[in-house]
C-alpha cells in the first residue's frame, strides 16, 4: 500500500548536523548487529552441514530454527535504518513452489496460535502454483502478517489463509475475524515502528515492524500488498506476487 | 596441486569459519588481520585468490584493493569482496576498482562463497 509522503519544509535554525550524526550512529549500531548475526548465521549453517560432525534429526531441527530466526534477525536489521538508507532489500530469487513456503510460514505461527487457541486453516490452491521469488523473506512477509493476525485475534477464534493464481501474479490471502482496525490507524500500518493500541492478551513482542519489513520485501518483488479491515469484524490481508518476476 | 586462496577479514571467527570450510573442499589456506599485512601476504605468498573484506584496521578494503591492482606483483589476482556494506555505491566502487565479485555477508553462506570460488577457478583454466 503505497502511501503519499509528507515532507516537512525545513524549519530555519535546524542544525543539519545532529541529524546526519543520529543517521550515522544508526548505521553503525545497525552494521555492528549485522556483523554479530552473520558470524551466528554462517556457523549454524556450517555445523548444519555436517561441518563439526554429524548432527541427529533433532538437532538439525533445533539448528534449522535457529536459523531461521536468524535470517528474521537479518530482515530486521536490514529494515532498521531510515529508508533510502541501507533498506535495500537484498532478493535472491528462483523458482519455487508456493505453496510450500506460505504451508511452512503457517507452521511457524503454529506455535503461538495455540497459546490463544486459534485455529490456522490452510485452503490449499487448485493446482501447483510455481512462482519466481526468494523464499526465506516471502515466508518472513506472510510470517509477519500472520502474526499480526493473531495478536488481534480473540482466543478460540480461526484464521484462514488461502492463495489463487491467475496467468500474471499468485494472490495470498490471509483473513481473521479478529478486532479489525480502527479507522483512524489504517493509513499508518505500514509505517515503521507503528503498533497497534489494541492487541489482544500479552503483547509480548512488537517492534512495530512486521508489516513495514512485509511491505518492503513485497515491494522489492515488484508485488502488491493491501487489507480490507471493519472493526469488530476482522481484517484480510492479501499478497499479491507476479509469477514471473525479473531476477 | 592445490590453489591458495588468501583471507583479508579481521574477524578471528569469520577467518576460522572461511578457513575450515575452504580446507575441507582442499583449498590452501593464508590468513591475514588487517589491510596492510594482507598487502604483505599478497605481494610475498601470490596467492590464486583473495577474499577481502571492507572494513579493515590499518588500511582499509578499498585501498587495498585500490593497490593491489596497481601493483604489477599482485594485479592478476583475482579479489572477491565480502563485506556487509550493501549500498550500491560500495559495491561499484570495488567493481570499478577491479574487484571481480561482491559478496554481502550477512545474505551469504560459507557454501555460497566456495561455491563462487570454484566457479572463478573453473572459469581461469
Amino acid at each position: 500500500m503505497r502511501q503519499s509522503k509528507k515532507v516537512k519544509p525545513r524549519r530555519k535554525g535546524i542544525k543539519p548536523k545532529a541529524h546526519s550524526y543520529n543517521k550515522l550512529r544508526d548505521a553503525i549500531f545497525v552494521h555492528k548487529l549485522k556483523h554479530g548475526l552473520t558470524s551466528i548465521k554462517w556457523s549454524l549453517k556450517m555445523v548444519l552441514s555436517g561441518d563439526f560432525g554429524e548432527l541427529n534429526d533433532e538437532q538439525k531441527d533445533i539448528v534449522e530454527k535457529d536459523l531461521e530466526e536468524t535470517e528474521r534477525l537479518i530482515v530486521l536489521a536490514n529494515n532498521l535504518l531510515t529508508d533510502g538508507d541501507n533498506a535495500k532489500t537484498f532478493l535472491n530469487k528462483n523458482l519455487y513452489d508456493a505453496e510450500q513456503i506460505v504451508y511452512s510460514a503457517i507452521e511457524s505461527c503454529t506455535a503461538r496460535a495455540l497459546e490463544k487457541k486459534i485455529k490456522l486453516e490452510f485452503i490449499k490452491p487448485e493446482g501447483k502454483i510455481e512462482a519466481f521469488f526468494d523464499k526465506e523473506k516471502i515466508k518472513i512477509s506472510i510470517q509477519n502478517i500472520l502474526d499480526n493476525a493473531i495478536k488481534f485475534t480473540h482466543e478460540g477464534g480461526k484464521i484462514i489463509v488461502s492463495m489463487s493464481k491467475n496467468t500474471d501474479n499468485l494472490e495470498i490471502k490471509v483473513q481473521d475475524f479478529g478486532i479489525g482496525i480502527p479507522e483512524k490507524q489504517k493509513s499508518k500500518l505500514f509505517t515503521k515502528f507503528f503498533r497497534g493500541t489494541n492487541a489482544i492478551g500479552i503483547n509480548k513482542e512488537g517492534s512495530g515492524l512486521g508489516l513495514f519489513i512485509a511491505k518492503n520485501i513485497v515491494h522489492a518483488h515488484d508485488g502488491k500488498i493491501w487489507f480490507e479491515s471493519k472493526e469488530g469484524e476482522g481484517s484480510t490481508f492479501y499478497v499479491e506476487l507476479p509469477i514471473k518476476g525479473k531476477k | 596441486m592445490s590453489q591458495n586462496i588468501l583471507i583479508i577479514e579481521d574477524d578471528s571467527f569469520l577467518r576460522e569459519l572461511l578457513k575450515k570450510k575452504l580446507g575441507s573442499f582442499g583449498f590452501g589456506v593464508l590468513e591475514a588481520i588487517d589491510g596492510d599485512k594482507g598487502m604483505k601476504r599478497a605481494r610475498e605468498d601470490k596467492p590464486d585468490l583473495i577474499l577481502l573484506d571492507l572494513l579493515l584496521p590499518t588500511t582499509d578494503g578499498f585501498e587495498v584493493l585500490s593497490k593491489l591492482k596497481q601493483d604489477e606483483a599482485t594485479s592478476a589476482i583475482p579479489v572477491i569482496i565480502l563485506s556487509n556494506l550493501g549500498q550500491k555505491e560500495d559495491i561499484d566502487r570495488c567493481l570499478t576498482l577491479g574487484a571481480t565479485d561482491y559478496l554481502i555477508k550477512a545474505q551469504s553462506t560459507p557454501d555460497d562463497i566456495v561455491a563462487k570460488v570454484i566457479t572463478l577457478f573453473g572459469k581461469k583454466q
